[in-house]
């Protein structure tokens, strides 16, 4: 099927939503206040963009969920490689990392906090926290899964452990490294949410708090509706990473 | 004048379960510069360990190899191995793959690999496949693939695991014939390892029978056929000769192997 057939028939699943979603209030399923309507909602998005409101909160969530996340994956890589490549550090840390993993790192926000402020510096942590995880431990599978064959190749032909690092690891590790990266970002953004909710002045995850303690159930659902949109375009472009990635370009060329 | 010689290899395994697995043992062999050995053997009596074992991928329990009187630590550039499983990489191209030897070498510019790759192409008859993955050839091509990657490197000694197996009868006697003739060129040394015994008559100076495992001599025989060879020579009352005896001596040994597995049972 052709991806524009495939587009339209997802399409026609949204605009039911949201046709149902506006005939609720009319129809007396439910008071507005409760639920609002697309069309409010799209009413109060465009006076949020047009206000600024949007882009600034925008500017300072994806500031905290860039740094954290770049961070996540600087560390999370290397340290994946290293514990999926040498069999005693694997013994060693799994069983710590494995408690670690399975923790909701929302769960130290207080904590975090305390380290490092309210604001900016405990959305990168939380965000670090909850994405460095996923990464390190899916890359640490990859490099396991890697076939032996593919490294006696590049042994035999008198290749480093370095060569070997960059010609085969690195590459024929790939695609469980990209689910870490699609997982550590769905965390990360949940990370910049909450950490802002909690425990900031700024930012879209405040906006969401402010306009929910305030019950301004239409704002709210708009920017909900910005993370949402964010998380839709972060998951395309991780895809599109993906398709390039795979067409053999992940070799390290160095 | 002697190029490779393996003297009292032994080559064990440690088994998931403990314990450990002899898979080669006491195995001597000599074999001269620009000579063509073949070995064959039954399924599981140690021929790809021990061709790890000459390439330096795999340490010998004990005994040692020496090539040009120099003693095997690890891999060098004065051997290439063509894998029985292929060993390409996916996420490159048939050019990429050929040129991966070249490349770890660290010795010529980019575009003179290229070069060189193209050349090896042609050889294999691989025109046309350059630009494709590994996914979208026949095994017969793969296997292509890797030869010509062992090729282009231009070793003193080729070493082949199976590189026909994945053929359909026809390709492979004419990539036989073929493998004569690039080989008629430049005489390098070759150990090739095949389950066809007709292959390893054709092809060979001396054929080397192997035991069931744990993989010894058996029995080593001289083939005194005249080169170069063509296909007609398999009819050759001296051929035949040989090829019977061979399957003579491997059924002997697949029956003790089958045998040894009753007892235990
Ligand atoms: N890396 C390894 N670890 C443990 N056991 C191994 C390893 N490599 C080979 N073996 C064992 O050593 C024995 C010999 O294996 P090998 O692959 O050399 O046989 P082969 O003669 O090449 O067989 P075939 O003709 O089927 O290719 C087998 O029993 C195999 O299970
Ligand atoms: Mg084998």
């Amino acid at each position: 099927m052709k991806r524009w057939q495939r587009a339209w028939i997802g399409g026609l699943a949204v605009f039911a939503f949201l046709i149902l979603w506006e005939a609720a209030t009319p129809l007396g399923w439910v008071r507005v206040a409760g639920i609002s309507r697309p069309t409010l909602v799209g009413g109060a998005f465009v006076q949020l963009a047009a206000s600024g409101e949007i882009y600034d909160g925008l500017y300072i969530s994806l500031k905290g969920f860039f740094l954290g996340f770049v961070l996540a994956v600087v560390i999370g890589i290397p340290v994946g490689v290293v514990i999926g490549r040498y069999r005693f550090l694997s013994m060693l840390l799994d069983p710590l990392l494995m408690a670690i993993y399975n923790m909701p790192k929302v769960a130290m926000m207080p904590l975090l906090v305390v380290w490092f402020g309210v604001g900016f510096g405990a959305t990168v942590a939380v965000v670090l926290l909850g994405a460095v995880f996923p990464i390190l431990v899916n890359t640490a599978v990859g490099i396991r899964e890697v076939d032996p064959v593919w490294v006696r190749a590049v042994r035999s032909f008198g290749g480093s452990e370095w060569d070997v690092f960059k010609k085969v690891l690195l590459p024929g590790s790939v695609p469980p490294m990209m689910t870490g990266i699609r997982l550590g970002v769905g965390r990360g953004l949940l990370g910049v949410v909450v950490s802002e909710m909690y425990a900031s002045t700024e930012g879209i995850g405040h906006l969401i708090g402010l306009y929910g303690m305030s019950f301004r159930i239409t704002e709210l659902i708009a920017m909900v509706g910005v993370v949402s949109l964010l998380g839709f375009v972060f998951a395309d472009l991780i895809r599109r990473l993906e398709v390039w990635v795979s067409k053999g370009r992940a070799e390290v060329q160095w | 004048m002697l190029h490779i010689e393996l003297k009292q290899i032994r080559v064990t395994f440690p088994q998931p379960e403990g314990g450990e697995l002899l898979a080669v043992d006491r195995f001597d062999l000599q074999v001269q510069r620009g000579e063509f050995v073949t070995i064959v053997g039954p399924s599981g009596c140690g021929k790809s360990t021990l061709l790890s074992v000459v390439d330096g991928l795999v340490r010998s329990s004990s005994g040692q190899v020496h090539v040009e009187g120099m003693l095997v630590t690890g891999p060098g550039p004065d051997r290439a191995l063509v894998f029985q499983e292929f060993a390409l990489l996916p996420w490159r191209t048939v050019e990429g793959n050929i040129g991966l030897g070249l490349e770890l070498q660290h010795k010529l510019s980019s575009r003179r690999i290229k070069e060189l790759v193209l050349h090896y192409i042609n050889m294999v008859g691989l025109q046309g496949f350059e630009r494709h993955y590994p996914y979208q050839l026949s095994g017969g091509m793969r296997q292509r693939v890797g030869i010509a990657r062992a090729l282009a490197v231009n070793p003193e000694i080729l070493l082949m695991d199976e590189p026909f197996a994945a053929l359909d009868a026809q390709t492979r006697e004419i990539m036989s014939v073929e493998l004569l003739r690039i080989w008629e060129q430049d005489k390098k040394t070759v150990l090739f390892i095949t389950h066809s015994i007709d292959e390893s008559v054709y092809l060979a100076d001396r054929v080397v029978v192997m035991s069931s495992r744990p993989g010894r001599v058996k029995e080593i025989i001289q083939v005194g056929l005249p080169r170069p060879r063509g296909l007609a020579i398999k009819d050759a009352p001296e051929f035949v000769r040989l090829r019977r005896h061979i399957w003579d001596l491997l059924e002997e040994e697949v029956r003790r192997q089958v045998d040894g597995k009753e007892d235990r049972a």
